[in-house]
């Protein structure tokens, strides 16, 4: 199959930072850090996910870029079913804000292969727009939120069901 | 097969009538210049409408210039073109929800441009119409199957290039779009009153017409006297569960006693002539225990009258509690003998604690209708968490296993909403044991319309589509400040599983 062409030149929505690019930045101040890593270490699967912000303090409106890996535990190469994924957002106050899902349509039953002890993108879409939604009637309207901490609740299900947690602060203007 | 997934309570917040706008973008996916995937793209949500047994309703609202904000809602539901990158998914649905209800409040989906599509099969393309009718499943909270006994249905979780098998769906899909979105269908023209004290259904086929008939049958409760009447829904659609027609009212002769808390009904051939004969069963609220009648109208015939009816007769009562709300009779053959066994279930409330369903057991019922013998009552607790008002049951063959399973459903009425719930007795054994329980199933949420009142619940099986799977049929009486109705719904395939 052709990889079209237009793809290189920008309709990538949100570029592809790996893991050690982030590690290398050194200097960067600290909200702007990458954030909270945080996974399913209880989990028996020798499979878990890793959730990374993009920073860890935001401006009002900003997006919360966010990334979902796919971590190896084991020494074994290991074939990837089919996952979906999504998260739900929660207030300080433990309120669940909006829960987005994603169902994906793949053409192969394996699209992932894990190294041993690796991991791997499984997204780079995930992206928080400081949005929520709440029904009015039979219609509904999008609001943004104040500023505060926030959790966001990363659920992966399919071939692997595991969670992970990370903090967003919306810090003001 | 006839698998479908579903996480509840997932869904629309739209009753029958109201619809799903769609808008697809404007400029379509660059490997179709003549446009033609918008078509594809109505075909796509239009198949799922076309299932008679569901209300889905899509409706396209045109198009759109822009794309789909990925992962932030605007309030568009959208069918959207653009690149998502290699290994990516062929294309991806976003459900956005409320998080406290999971109502769904937006959904787009997103072909992923850097993959080819067309509408006419061009090599090493992915054919729109396949994959947006998988993707409008995914609109409908169905989720992906990737059991490979599933492999051909429509929402089987991996596309090929060229594959057009998931343009049209098979059972599984269109069970899975029935549950969260059933038919709900009334029971008959016509009130039932104002005061009804009890329901309940069963199928078999009365006039030999080869389709499934349903017998619906209620206790009328005026002063002082309760009386018992039914009707009989002709046919029911094989697509759709819907009956052709429905008879006239029809009464048992004769009053009961003046206050009833639920009824029972089962159509069972009992004296060996060739008619089905039908067991009407009530629950008398008497003091210090209520009691358990039934009368047997011998030999329906194709209108749906016996030639006659026998005395009352009496199940011995006194485990029984003080205060039901809820009973159900069916029939099955237990011990493999020459005569069937009646089970009869009930739901006691005490006046602490959680409501307890029993069943009992009356062995070897003879030519006349009585039993041989009776089994003790039998508990199940921790079903139920609010009184209900009404319930049912029947035996059927849920696990297609050699040994007969048995459904009990009722209906909660806690403040608000209420609620159709139901679980399985798998594996009821020659001796009345039952092998396991279900968890408890739910009708999927309260936009299921079983109403804030309800005044009786009863349930029956059939296989509507001959497909050798059973169908669940459930009747709950709605009970309004004014007059009564009935109404049921079907749950197709018995996949009781299949949402949990």
């Amino acid at each position: 199959m052709r990889k079209k062409s237009f793809l290189a030149v920008g309709f990538v929505l949100i570029g592809v930072v790996s893991l050690v690019s982030y590690m290398a930045l050194g200097n960067m101040n600290s909200a702007d850090k990458p954030h909270a890593i945080s996974n399913s270490e209880n989990s028996s699967s020798p499979v878990t996910i890793r959730v990374e912000t993009d920073k860890s303090l935001y401006k009002l409106g900003e997006i919360v870029r966010m990334k979902v890996f796919l971590v190896n535990r084991s020494n074994d190469t290991l074939k990837i079913g089919p996952v979906n994924f999504g998260y739900t957002v929660f207030d300080s106050r433990g309120k669940g804000l909006i829960s987005v899902d994603t169902r994906n349509l793949y053409a192969s039953d394996t699209p992932f292969i894990l190294p041993p002890y690796g991991d791997i993108l499984l997204t780079d879409l995930l992206g928080w727009g400081q949005h929520f939604m709440r029904p009015e009637g039979s219609a509904f309207v999008t609001e943004t939120v104040p500023p505060g901490t926030y959790t966001i609740l990363v659920e992966t299900s399919g071939a692997i069901q595991a969670t992970a947690e990370v903090t967003a602060t919306i810090g003001g203007s | 097969m006839n698998g479908y997934l579903y996480i509840p309570p997932w869904h629309w917040n739209k009753p029958p009538g109201e619809t799903i706008g769609y808008r697809i973008y404007a400029n379509g996916s660059l490997d179709i210049p003549d446009l033609s995937e918008m078509t594809a793209i109505d075909n796509s949500f239009q198949t799922w409408e076309d299932d008679g047994g569901s209300y889905v309703d899509f409706t396209s609202y045109g198009t759109t210039p822009y794309h789909a904000p990925l992962l932030d809602p605007d309030t568009i539901n959208e069918v959207d073109f653009f690149p998502l990158g290699s290994g990516g998914p062929i294309a991806t649905t976003i459900l956005y929800r409320y998080t406290a209800t999971e109502i769904l409040l937006e959904v787009d989906t997103v072909f992923n441009e850097y993959y080819n599509f067309s509408t006419n099969l061009a090599p090493y393309s992915y054919d729109v119409a396949d994959v947006m009718t998988h993707e409008a499943g995914h609109w409908l909270s169905l989720n992906d199957t990737y059991d490979l006994m599933d492999s051909l249905e429509t929402m089987f979780g991996i596309a090929t290039f060229q594959e057009t098998i998931k343009r049209t769906l098979l059972l599984g899909d269109i069970a899975g779009a029935r549950y969260i979105y059933p038919n709900r269908y009334q029971g008959g023209s016509g009130g039932l009153g104002w005061w009804t004290a009890g329901a309940d259904i069963t199928t078999g086929n009365i006039d030999g017409a080869g389709s499934t008939d349903l017998v619906m049958l209620w206790i009328d409760n005026p002063s002082p006297n309760n009386y018992v009447h039914y009707r009989l829904g002709w046919n029911l659609n094989a697509n759709d569960g819907s009956a052709a027609s429905w008879s006239a009212n029809k009464d048992m002769p004769g009053g009961i006693q003046d206050e009833t808390s639920d009824a029972g009904v089962a159509l069972v051939n009992l004296d060996g002539t060739s008619n089905l004969d039908m067991v009407v069963l009530w629950m008398d609220t008497a003091s210090p225990h209520n009691n358990v009648y039934y009368k047997i109208g011998w030999n329906l015939n194709t209108a749906g009258d016996p030639a006659s009816w026998s005395s009352t007769k009496t199940m011995p009562s006194s485990q029984v509690g003080a205060v039901t709300h809820g009973v159900g009779v069916s029939f099955a053959n237990l011990d493999a003998n020459s005569r069937p066994e009646m089970a009869v279930v009930w739901v006691d409330s005490p006046p602490s604690g959680n409501d307890v369903i029993y069943y009992k057991i009356g062995w070897n019922v003879n030519t006349t209708g009585d039993a041989t013998s009776w089994s003790n009552a039998v508990s199940k607790t921790g079903s139920i968490s609010s009184d209900p008002k009404g319930a049912g049951v029947t035996f059927a063959n849920i696990d297609g296993d050699s040994t007969i399973d048995m459904v009990i459903f009722w209906v909660e009425d806690p403040s608000g909403a209420n609620h159709g719930k139901y679980l399985v007795a798998y594996d009821v054994s020659s001796t009345g044991t039952v092998g396991s329980w279900s968890s408890v199933k739910t009708f999927p949420g309260d936009w299921q319309w079983v109403g804030d009142g309800t005044a009786g619940a009863g349930i029956a099986v059939a296989d509507l589509n001959s497909n050798g799977r059973t169908e669940m049929i459930f009747l709950w009486i709605d009970d309004p400040y004014t007059e009564n109705y009935a109404y049921y719904r079907v749950e197709w395939e018995g996949r009781v599983d299949s949402h949990s």
